[in-house]
């Protein structure tokens, strides 16, 4: 049941039809910085106030560890602390910041890493402690809401005009994806790196021909229909006919091929799945998609922490080093952000596993890129990194700043198909001193 | 039918209480000039203490939230302010009174909901900027430090609108893009997009253009505006480029992945407000780089397999001492197979349970 609050609120349908129609059509005119943050500020305001170089971001690499990795093993050590167990210490090549010894290829670029020392959670539980972090919401039953890759998609639009927008390696299936938005700004997901793809080559046998009419032929039939039912989601399904074939003729497909990279650089990002995912994003990237997601999972070291958080970090540490490097290299980085989320951390208390158990009370998080400066660290646990002493970051506050600095309205409500108001991170706070 | 429904329970009272509310010019939609006042002391706080205190009051504060006092609304509770003056919509004070019944989040979680004149109230209070005081409205102050049990460093208050952007100032300047150019250019593959609130400053994407003849004519129209020119990938060539210093505004300029060679330095050097460029595998060489040597406003430049030397790049560095030029990043070494120390170890179920903590 709606409410006439929001059935008769004119000035806001009114401002959700005139996104849409930019969303939804392709507007390519719009605005980065989107209409939400774009309010007419007065001018004695905007003369008190610096000016600030925005959007630092076009594009996103979203970096997802799933499990939940151990702030005190990966970015946050407390040497000579009781809860540390055997994790040494290592400087970095930023002055006074050190990390833990499994991430040494990381030390070297940490000047381009910041590093989110006050993340804390209230979800304790893996799946909606994931869903949270990926969409600033709650998990409910009764809505499901996008993830950061639909956001950009549904105020952005994409800039390639044959790749998708939002692209997804590895992961489960309990990916919130486009969340109550079209399925359309959803992730397209990649299995395998490896394979790139799949199913965008013609069958064998089939000719270009054959298959021009074929698609023709699907079209006649068709076309009863779709002047009947003249709908959205019937046109939805037309498109996205039409742009599975653009795409599968387009010179843009290579992108996802990764074994077309020299050999040097695939072994720079190390042989294995994670590594490869890395290569296969900035691939991606090169190419104008928005936000490519890599998963890694195996961060649950409920038994045996310390050796699993290495065996993670080995591949973390290569794959992740190897991609920060390369887009330096390629002056990507600067238009790129990159951070690397997990759901929580895990407790300072050792079990009697050895193992640590979930710990959503202090984690870390990392941004890299797309305007945020590297070499510092935001925010602090205590002496045992137990409790946030300071600078302490909500879920929505870290999901806030990546909208930041990709220049997208924070404050504009969108509207669900129930009728719901929603924003892109929920009422996270962007950590503007990052940039 | 729904709409018979729909009167009903809105109303609460039937249809003349939607009657009442008709009259006073108090369903929501109306705007901010019909706004009577409401009193937080007489109307609001009765209300609060009847369907909120028992859980955000001195006994209980579920999610960190008190209502019972002005100090405790404007801190907000756990998931940060539930009062934004001015803004119901943001304002989840109003905004959880007004879900469908069955919504997870609906307030208050016990007993009945609000009607809709009680929640009317609160929508007209906060957009007459939520005063806490008959004598003077007025826009709620942020919350007094030490007021709010967060966590220590956690922002407070609403999203304060964020200040323009060095592009907004420059935009100023700019003149209105034309339209029609826009529009030809983005029917022939160009992607233009805005980087200002007044949307004369822009950013121009070529890369998926189908061709470059046919578009750059149409760019050169738009030549002061374009801010951000990106020919990344390509077939661009040299002879093409000639109408770079036409792009007088110009800060970012993305020529990797090309067959852009010396010549189009020569250009590329009057482009005086160009702060990053892009040459990773192009053909420049040395001899290219030595034409930038004049451009002090380059802040950011990326030579990465170009035709360029590092005794190259060292003497443009002398010339150009504030700029950041990216050479061959540091890539990281391929991992030693098998040398990993700790990973192999361990790994295995069977010998965790011989691992607790000694």
């Amino acid at each position: 049941m709606r409410h006439p609050a929001q059935r008769l609120d004119d000035a806001s349908r009114r401002e959700f039809l005139v996104h849409s129609a930019k969303a939804f059509l392709g507007v390519s005119c719009m605005s980065l910085l989107g209409g939400g943050l774009a309010h007419a500020t007065d001018p004695q305001a905007a003369a008190a106030t610096p000016a600030i170089r925005r959007p630092t971001a076009k594009n996103c690499i979203y970096i997802y560890l799933a499990g939940g990795m151990s702030h005190l093993d990966t970015f946050d050590p407390k040497p000579g602390a009781e809860t540390q167990g055997p994790t040494k210490a290592i400087k970095t090549k930023a002055d006074g910041i050190q990390i833990s010894e499994y991430l040494p290829k990381l030390g070297e670029q940490m000047g381009h890493l910041a590093i989110v020392r006050g993340m804390n959670s209230n979800q304790g539980a893996h799946q909606p402690a994931e869903y949270y972090m990926r969409t600033s919401y709650a998990q409910r039953g009764t809505i499901r809401h996008p993830a950061m890759g639909a956001w950009l998609s549904y105020f952005n639009g994409r800039i390639n005009p044959t790749l998708p927008a939002n692209v997804a390696i590895g992961g489960g299936s309990q990916h919130p994806g486009s969340g109550f938005l079209e399925s359309r700004f959803a992730p397209l997901p990649l299995g395998n790196p490896e394979s790139g793809l799949q199913h965008s080559a013609l069958p064998p046998g089939v000719t270009e021909e054959r298959f021009e009419h074929r698609l023709a032929l699907a079209q006649e039939l068709n076309q009863n229909f779709q002047k009947d039912y003249d709908q959205k989601q019937v046109r939805a399904y037309r498109d996205l006919y039409a742009e599975a074939v653009k795409l599968m003729s387009s010179k843009d497909l290579k992108a996802f091929d990764i074994t077309q990279e020299p050999a040097n650089v695939r072994a720079a990002y190390g042989d294995e799945t994670f590594g490869q995912g890395c290569l296969l994003a900035r691939r991606l990237i090169e190419n104008d998609v928005r936000f490519v997601e890599v998963n890694l999972g195996g961060w649950d070291t409920h038994d045996d922490n310390f050796d699993r958080v290495n065996q993670r970090c080995e591949l973390l540490d290569q794959g992740l080093s190897a991609l920060l490097a390369d887009l330096s290299g390629r002056g990507l980085l600067e238009e790129t952000m990159v951070a690397v989320a997990t759901e929580f951390g895990r407790s300072p208390r050792i079990n009697s596993n050895n193992g640590r158990d979930h710990y959503p009370k202090a984690f870390s998080c990392l941004l890299a890129g797309g305007g945020i400066k590297g070499g510092q660290v935001h925010g602090a646990t205590d002496d045992t990194g137990s409790t946030v002493v300071s600078g302490s970051v909500l879920v929505p506050d870290f999901n806030a700043t990546i909208g930041y600095g990709l220049g997208l309205p924070l404050d504009q409500v969108v509207t669900s198909p129930q009728g719901r108001p929603f924003t892109l991170a929920d009422k996270g706070r962007p950590l503007t001193n990052l940039f | 039918m729904p709409d018979c429904a729909l009167v009903h329970r809105s109303s609460g009272a039937g249809l003349a209480g939607l009657a009442g509310l008709l009259l006073l010019g108090l369903l929501p939609g109306a705007y901010a000039s019909d706004v009577v006042a409401v009193s937080y002391d007489r109307q609001i706080k009765p209300l609060l203490a009847d369907h909120c205190y028992s859980c955000h009051g001195d006994k209980k504060q579920k999610g960190q939230l008190r209502l019972d006092t002005p100090a405790g609304i404007q801190a907000g509770g756990k998931s940060g302010a539930v009062l934004v003056a001015g803004h119901p919509d943001k304002s989840t004070i109003y905004s959880r009174l007004i879900l469908p019944k069955d919504d997870d989040d609906v307030m208050p979680a016990k007993g009945d909901q609000l009607s809709s004149e009680q929640s009317e109230l609160f929508r007209q209070w906060i957009l007459a900027g939520a005063p806490f005081s008959d004598a003077a409205p007025g826009v709620a102050k942020a919350p007094a430090a030490g007021a709010a049990a967060q966590p220590p460093g956690t922002p407070a208050g609403p999203l304060a609108p964020l200040p323009p952007t060095t592009i907004d100032v420059l935009s100023t300047t700019l003149p209105v893009p034309d339209a029609s150019a826009v529009k030809a250019l983005s029917d022939a593959g160009g992607v233009v997009r805005t980087l200002s609130k007044n949307q004369a400053a822009l950013s121009l994407d070529l890369s998926h253009a189908e061709a470059l003849d046919r578009a750059l004519p149409l760019a050169e129209r738009l030549a002061t505006n374009v801010l951000w020119l990106d020919f990344k990938g390509t077939a661009v060539t040299d002879a093409q480029l000639h109408l770079l210093p036409k792009f007088k505004n110009l800060q970012r300029l993305h020529l990797e992945r090309t067959a852009i060679g010396d010549a189009t330095m020569a250009q590329v050097r009057l482009c005086t407000q160009l702060a990053y460029l892009n040459l990773y595998a192009t053909k420049v060489s040395d001899a290219g780089l030595k034409q930038l040597s004049g451009l002090k406003s380059l802040a950011h430049l990326y030579v990465w397999q170009s035709a360029a030397t590092p005794a190259g790049i060292a003497e443009l560095q002398k010339a150009l001492p504030e700029c950041e030029i990216d050479g061959a990043p540091d890539m990281p070494a391929p991992p030693a197979d098998g040398s990993t120390p700790g990973a192999k170890k361990g790994g295995k179920k069977g010998a965790n349970s011989n691992n607790a903590t000694k």
